[in-house]
This record gives C-alpha cells, structure tokens and sequence, in this order.
C-alpha cells in the first residue's frame, strides 16, 4: 500500500512512520519517509490555484483595464508598475523575516493567510470596479486611486504570498515530499492563473464584448473565491516544522544576496526574463486591435497555457537529460526561436490567427521549463550554501525569488506601457460611451512585434548572467553527494533521538539546531563546572530531596547546567536504549509542540 | 517588527498623497493655460518638419496602392429625443472601399486606377482586408481612371465621385491644413504630437478635433467668449463635453512614418471619427432613454509610399 501510494505521489492516510518503531528502520526508510496526507495536497494546491488567480487577474489584465477600459494614459500606469512593484519587491524580504520571527499556536504562516486574504480579495474586486473610476472624472483622481489602492494590493499580496510560498518548507521535512507539493501546486498555480482567461472570454460573451463590466465580473468571482479557497487551505495545512529560535534580522535577506554569488547570478538573470512576459500580456491587444476579435483571447492564450504546463512537466525528465543551466539556455534559446519565427511567419503574409496560435503553442512549451527551472536552480543555490557555510536560508531564497519575480513584473509593465505609446498605441476617447479607436498599421506591427520578435530578442540577455553560473553537472553532483552523507548521518543520528512510536524521526529535524546548543551549553558546562563539581552534586542532592528555588538566579542557572550536564550523560545513554530523555531546555530555545518536546517537559517537571 | 510595518504602509501612503498634492497644487486654469501653450509649441516646433516632408512627397516620384474605406451603420443613427431611440436596434457596420493605384511623377502628371468593390460587412472587411489577394475576396463594383497631363486631365479620365486621394493625403498632411483646422480655427480642437526615436524612421502622430453645435457649425475655444464654454468643461485627458449642447464631433488622427535621414516620408495614416450624441436606452434594467456619444462612422486610409529607389 504504502509503495503504491509513495508511486502515485500522494500519502491518504496517516503516515505509517508514526506506528513504527524507529530502531527497525533503514537508511532508505528514514530517507523516504512520508508525512503529507492527500488533504495538505488538495488545500495547498487550492490555495495555490487561488493565489495564482488572483495575481494573474491583476498581472495580465489590469494594465489593459487602466489603458482601455477607465483610460488612464499609458505612461503613467507605467510607472505607476515600475515603482509600486520595486516597493512590493522590497517589502517581500521583510515579510520574510515578519514570518521568520512570527510565533503563534497556528504557526507562523497559517495566521497571515488568515486575515490577509479577504482584505486582498476586497481590493482585488475594488481596482476592477469601473463604476468607481467614472464616478472620479479627471485622470488626476483615477491616477491617484490606481496608486493607492495597487499599493495597498501589493502589501497585502506580500502578506498573504510570502507565507504561503514558505508552507511548503515547513509542511514537510521531506525533500521529495516538498518537490512534489511545489510541483502540484505550481501545476494547479498556473491553471489558476489562466482562470482570469476563461472568466473574460465567459464575460465578453455573455456581455457582448463590454470590457469595463466584464473585467468586474470577473473580478467579483475572483476575489470572491480566492480568498475563500485560500482560508480553506489556510485552515487544513499543517506546519510540521518547529521553528528554530534563531530570528534573521531585515538586513541579513540583502546580505545574503550578494554573499551567494550562485544566487546572485541566478537573481540577475531572472530579473531580465520579463521581456518573457510580454507574450501573455499581449493577447488581448493582439486579439482586440489586430484581429478585431476580443472572444480570441481563450484560443491565443489556452494552447498557450497548456503548452506551459507541458513544459514544467517534461522539465524533471529533461533535467535528466542536462544539467539547469544548460537546459535554462536551451529552453531559452527555444522560446526565442519560437516567437521569431512566429514573428517572421506573420511579416511574410500568415496573418491567420489559427496559425499563429498553433505555433504559439510550440513555442510556449520552454516557458513552462522556465517557470520550474529558476526554482529548482534556487534549491541548487541553497545546497550549494549550505555546503559553503552549514547554513540554509529557504525564508530569505525564496522571498527573494519573490522579490524577483515582483520587480521583474514591474519592469514589464513599465516597458511594455512605454512600448505601447512608442507604437502609437491610440486610447479610447473618455468621453465616449464604449469608443474602440481602430489602431494604424505602425501600431498594429508595433503590437505584434510586442508579442513576438521583442521579447524573443531581449528574452536572450537573461542568458547572459548563468553563463557565469557554476552550479551545475558535476559540481553540483559533488556539493549534493556531500550533503547527502550528512544528511544521512543526521538522520540515523536522530532517529536516535525519536520516541518510539509516539512521534516522527523527522519533527525532530527541527530541534536539531536547539539540541546541538544544547549539547554546546553542556559541554561548557562540563568543563567550566568541573573545579566546583564537588559542591554542584551536592546542591544536586538537596534539589532532588527538596526542590526549593534557588533565591538567585545565577544559582537556578548553575544547577540547572549542572543538571544538563548529568542530563546529556544520561540522554546518551538513552538513545542507545529505547527512551531518549531531551536535556533540559535552555532559555533561547523555542518550544516545539512535539510529543517529544512534552516528554521532555515532562522529564524536567519529574525532576 | 509591528513598527516597520507600519512605517512601510505610512511611507507608502505619505508617497501616494503627496504625489496627490503635487499634481494638484496649480490651479486648473494655470494647467489649462499650460496645456495649450504646449500644444502650440509642439506645433511651432513640427510645422517646419512637415513642411519640409511634404514638400519633398511632393516634388518626388512615387508609386502606391492602397484602400480607403469608410465604415458606417446599417441603419440610419439620428440625435433622437427623449422618447425616441437614436440608435436602431441590430444596426450592423458595413464598410464601403474603394482601392486606389497610383503612380504619381509631379503634381502636376499623375495616374489613379480606382476600383470600387461592393460594400461589405464589416468583419469580411477585416478578414481579408490584409492579405495580398484582397481584391479576390471582394466583388468589384465599377473602375476608373484618372490621368493627370501637364495639370490637365485627360478627356476619358474619371474619379469615383470625385474623390481624388492625391487631394486627400495633400490636404491632411501640409501644414496649412493644420492650422487651419487645428488650432487657430477651432481651439476646442487637441493637438497631440509624438515624435519618438526609431533606429530606421520616425514616427509622428498628429491629431485634431473638431466640435460642432446644433446648427453644424464648429466651436472654437475663445477666451472672450464666455458663452461658448457650455459646450466643455476641463481639457487635455479630461476634457467633457455637455451632449446637450454638443451636437457632432470630427476626430481625426494622421499618422506619418519617415526616415529623418533624407527627411522622406514613408507612409502616411489618415483615420477620421465621425461622432454623434444620440439618445439611447441607459442598460438592460434601466430601459430609460439618456443623452450619450459615440462613433457613428469613420474613415481609414493607410499609404505607403514607393519611390523605387
């Protein structure tokens, strides 16, 4: 049952592990060890799904609603993106380490999903109400209005996002488990994504093409449902792993950055795949103004999302076939060739939308390689400096991976806003009810060549950056057999440690920078302690016979040391045997809600 | 960690409202008073440029063919009344085209073939238009031709109602149509310039809009004339007009690509709106009828020029 299930990729029930005693296990045991249930799938993925609705509603439409649907001038929008998405880009490693240092009985993810997404879902719908724009008439008033209100958007997403990029880190111990919910739920994520198409192309329908109201209605589902699906996933997912008392500061996020130049490389280079992003962007002014045809957007933009999805699929069995780095080029290079073509295909004469959909689906199956490979080169970077230093910092990688791609959408929306008004892109009159100006030829290439031949050019400089990137092939083949072999010994070391049938090997993983201070502290006692040894056992005795407190606490301190140091003699003893007494607690550490943690409270509490 | 939070979303706001006030601090009318000083710098500045282009497109030899067309409604839209409907229900846009093939050697010699197709829907239109076999795909109404010698026609030369492009493209893009029709005639009209770099050619837009009353007649922004601000209030992006008073518009857009290097043009782009206020049914719940404005026609045409060079 169990290999059937491991096969399958989900675990239904609860985790055998918990039943088993851990002296019979193996290496291999302790290495595959499951923990998610179906449910923390099911719910990650729906909050993933929603997430990803609600961020791809504002990133593929709402440039398009401020420019046609309330006219707000291209330009200003533009900038309006770049430097309210810098700002969002910024505040993401503080979040990170909001979340680092958050402390609560429901983790310290689960409580900013909790209040963050129905105010994120409100102002989702609120940006999207065409009524409140009218109601403003001069552009100052709506410039003002997009300002504020897509700020407070972006707070919010980070408040809500940052947590939720971080569950999966601490839902599972498990490496593979945390690969594969990643993997789900960025599949999951990216048809969340596309929701906003299909909602559009319903709306337009059903309204016969009255974009203002369609973009609301669509808005009014989404930010309705996502938030609802992310309190569902808020309330089922469970953090598994304790939290460590070490608490990075704001400023250690930055360091980092440009300590890992692996990661610095990979940042630089991910920074210039927006041009990337162009192409989705694009649809709606292709379809709307080229081919006169706003219900085209499903047909220019589905194939395309499918082809995406192929392609973050086929991206783990190419990586068989190369390394990240070269298949980050080769995907690359692919997606360039593609559009170019496309690009070229047009010029020539095939105008036909079909055609230029079923080659878009060619060349959008790299994107998907694209959209998996950065995150799997960041785990690269992450082992890479845990190798170099023993740390792993996931909280600060991926809230700059966020960062990243946050900036990266803002540069999007700046130069794409530019390129718009560089191409003559003509706005629609305000004062007219529902004025859709017929765009000249210059701006009809100058649109298509936006969604083609631009990004397949500049898409290319992002190479640039991971030609000097050195994590990959045998390098990093090296860096992971090392870690493994520690791994490993760690996880013998702890399944040592792990109470027989009352807890799992792995929840331990999370105290094993805690025990290690404390066998530091012990340790230093031993030998700080070891001229007074005589009087310490004595003070012993008397504590044992009658606990009474000690009046100073530098006495409390010395015994309690003292204690620990009996303690760890006692505790090493134990793991040989079948019950491991944890030393005592010391004061920095955090207080894991493992039965372990209890026995251990329990032990002290005997004592 | 509370704290930082709250000095980010107070510097994120204190940023937002502040860029409020700034953009607010002067007075509508200074803005106003700088919006069309602007304008007529950028026309100062352009007229010489467009001058110079023109002067050119028309001392060179040059071959062309394009499509003008028109597109327009079914059904006859009218202002209407409050009772009565100005737009038709189930009014379909059609389009009506003609192509033109020009060889043109001087102003004063010159040859139009005009052929003129069938008015089609306007989907059909958009569908084939673009492709090099257009003419295939429409049926032909009737041709003509028009042939200019030592500045007279020769006596079988024909234009289809008279309609002579060379006329057309002369008129839109010398300068004296502009002010003309710009700025000095009628100053509710916006001028709008865009001169962006590009590696080969540049790019310019040109832009006008006409306002007319109850009697066709055009409105023109007169300081003294008090009486004449009814028709609009605000200006630049903001501008509204009262469709009460307002009775038709003209929009006209020309766009003109050129190499800077030899100051040639390489294609023109003549788009022209034809707006009305009508009364119509506010929406689906609200069946009452309201004043608004829309599009009731308009004009496209898109040459390129071959100097066969």
């Amino acid at each position: 049952m169990e290999e059937n299930v491991q096969q399958e990729g989900f675990v239904d029930e609860a985790m055998p592990i918990q039943e088993e005693p851990s002296g019979g296990m193996s290496d291999d045991d302790l290495a595959n060890k499951k923990y998610l249930k179906m449910r923390d799938y099911v719910f990650f993925s729906l909050a993933q799904f929603a997430s990803s609705a609600v961020t791809g509603l504002v990133q593929g439409y709402l440039l398009f609603f401020y420019t046609v649907c309330v006219s707000i001038p291209a330009t200003q929008v533009g900038v309006m993106f770049l430097v309210s998405k810098i700002f969002d880009g910024l505040d993401d490693p503080t979040m990170g380490v909001i979340v680092d240092k958050t402390r609560t009985k429901w983790g310290k993810m689960r409580p900013f999903l909790f209040f963050g997404a129905i105010p994120w879902g409100v102002l989702t719908i609120i940006m999207f109400m065409p009524s409140i724009y009218s109601a403003m008439g001069s552009t100052t008033a709506k410039v003002a209005f997009m300002w504020i209100t897509y700020l407070l958007y972006s707070a919010l997403g980070s408040i809500v996002g940052i947590p939720l990029q971080g569950l999966p880190a601490v839902a599972s111990p498990n490496t593979d488990e945390r690969a594969k919910i990643i993997s789900i739920s960025r599949i999951l994520g990216s048809i969340g994504e596309q929701s906003a198409l299909v909602l559009i192309t319903l709306f337009l329908l059903i309204t016969k093409n009255d974009y203002p109201n369609s973009y609301m209605l669509m808005a009014l589902v989404i930010g309705v449902l996502g938030p609802v699906f992310m309190l569902l996933g808020a309330k089922f997912i469970k953090e598994r792993l304790e939290p460590t008392d070490r608490t990075p500061s704001t400023l250690e996020g930055f360091k980092y950055l440009f300590k890992n130049k692996q990661f610095l490389l990979l940042i630089c280079s991910n920074l210039l795949t927006f041009f990337r992003n162009f192409v989705s962007a694009m649809i709606i002014y292709v379809v709307s103004y080229i081919y006169n045809n706003g219900s085209l957007q499903i047909i220019f933009a589905l194939p395309g999302a499918i082809a995406s999805m192929i392609g973050m699929m086929i991206a783990p069995k190419l990586r068989k076939m190369m390394d990240s780095k070269k298949l980050f080029i080769f995907a690359t290079i692919w997606h360039s060739i593609g559009l170019a073509i496309i690009f070229f295909i047009y010029l020539i004469g095939g105008t036909w939308w079909w055609l230029v959909a079923i080659l878009m689906f060619a060349a959008m199956i790299p994107v998907g390689i694209l959209n998996v490979i950065p995150h799997l080169m960041a785990t690269d970077t992450l082992d890479y400096w845990e190798d170099k230093t023993g740390d792993r910092c996931e909280g600060i990688t991926f809230s700059l991976m966020s960062l990243r791609s946050k900036v990266s959408s803002g540069f999007k929306d700046y130069v794409m806003s530019y390129l718009l008004v560089y191409f003559g892109f003509s706005q629609a009159l305000p004062f007219l009810s529902d004025h859709t100006p017929v765009q000249s030829d210059f701006t009809k290439f100058g649109l298509f060549a936006i969604y083609t031949i631009i990004p397949a050019i500049l898409n290319l400089v992002s190479i640039i950056p991971i030609m000097f990137y050195k994590l990959s092939g045998k390098k990093m083949a090296e860096i992971q057999g090392r870690l493994a072999v520690k791994r490993l010994e760690e996880a013998k070391r702890l399944e040592g440690l792990a109470v027989e049938g009352e807890t799992d090997v792995y929840s331990v993983v999370a105290e094993k920078v805690a025990i290690d201070d404390i066998e530091k502290e012990v340790e230093m006692a031993k030998n700080q302690q070891e001229a007074t040894a005589t009087e310490v056992k004595e003070s012993l005795l008397v504590a044992d016979e009658a606990p009474a407190k000690p009046k100073r606490k530098s006495t409390k301190a010395k015994a309690e040391k003292a204690q620990a140091s009996e303690n760890s003699e006692q505790a090493q003893e134990s793991v040989v045997e079948e019950t491991p007494i944890a030393p005592a607690k010391p004061k920095r550490t955090a207080k894991p809600k493992t039965v372990k943690s209890e026995k251990a409270e329990d032990v002290k509490e005997d004592k | 960690m509370k704290k930082k939070l709250i000095l980010i979303v107070s510097l994120m706001l204190t940023v937002c409202i502040l860029m409020t006030v700034f953009v607010g601090c002067k007075s509508a009318e200074e803005k106003e008073k700088e919006y069309y000083a602007e304008n007529d710098a950028a026309v100062a500045e352009h007229t010489e440029t467009l001058n110079t282009l023109m002067d050119k497109l028309f001392a060179t030899g040059w071959k062309s063919s394009f499509v003008y067309a028109y597109t327009y409604y079914s059904k006859e839209i009218t202002r209407g009344s409050t009772s009565v409907k100005g737009w038709p229900d189930d009014n379909e846009e059609m389009t009506a085209f003609m192509a033109f093939d020009v060889e043109y050697t001087d102003s004063q010699n010159y040859t139009i073939k005009t052929t003129v197709f069938k008015d089609v829907k306007r989907e059909d239109y958009v569908k084939h238009i673009d492709k090099k076999n257009y003419r295939e795909k429409f049926t032909v109404d009737k041709t003509f031709e028009y042939k200019l010698i030592n500045g007279e026609p020769t006596a079988d030369s024909q234009l289809n109602e008279g309609f002579n492009p060379i006329e057309v493209i002369f008129a839109n893009i010398n300068s004296e149509y502009i002010l003309a029709n710009g700025l000095t005639a009628s100053d509710s009209m916006r001028f709008y310039l865009n001169d962006s770099f590009k590696l080969s050619n540049r790019f310019m837009r040109i832009e006008t809009r006409a306002v007319y009353d109850s009697n066709g007649n055009v409105v023109t922004r007169d300081a003294n004339a008090a009486a004449e601000k009814k028709f609009w209030t605000g200006f630049g992006e903001d501008i509204s007009y009262d469709w009460n008073q307002v009775y038709s518009m003209d929009n006209d857009r020309l766009t003109v690509l050129y190499t800077k290097k030899n100051q040639q043009v390489d294609s023109l782009e003549i788009y022209n709106e034809d707006i009305l206020s009508y009364y119509t049914q506010n929406n689906d719940v609200d069946k009452s009828l309201v004043l608004k404005a829309d599009v009731i026609g308009f004009a496209e045409m898109v040459v390129e020029f071959d100097y066969g060079d």
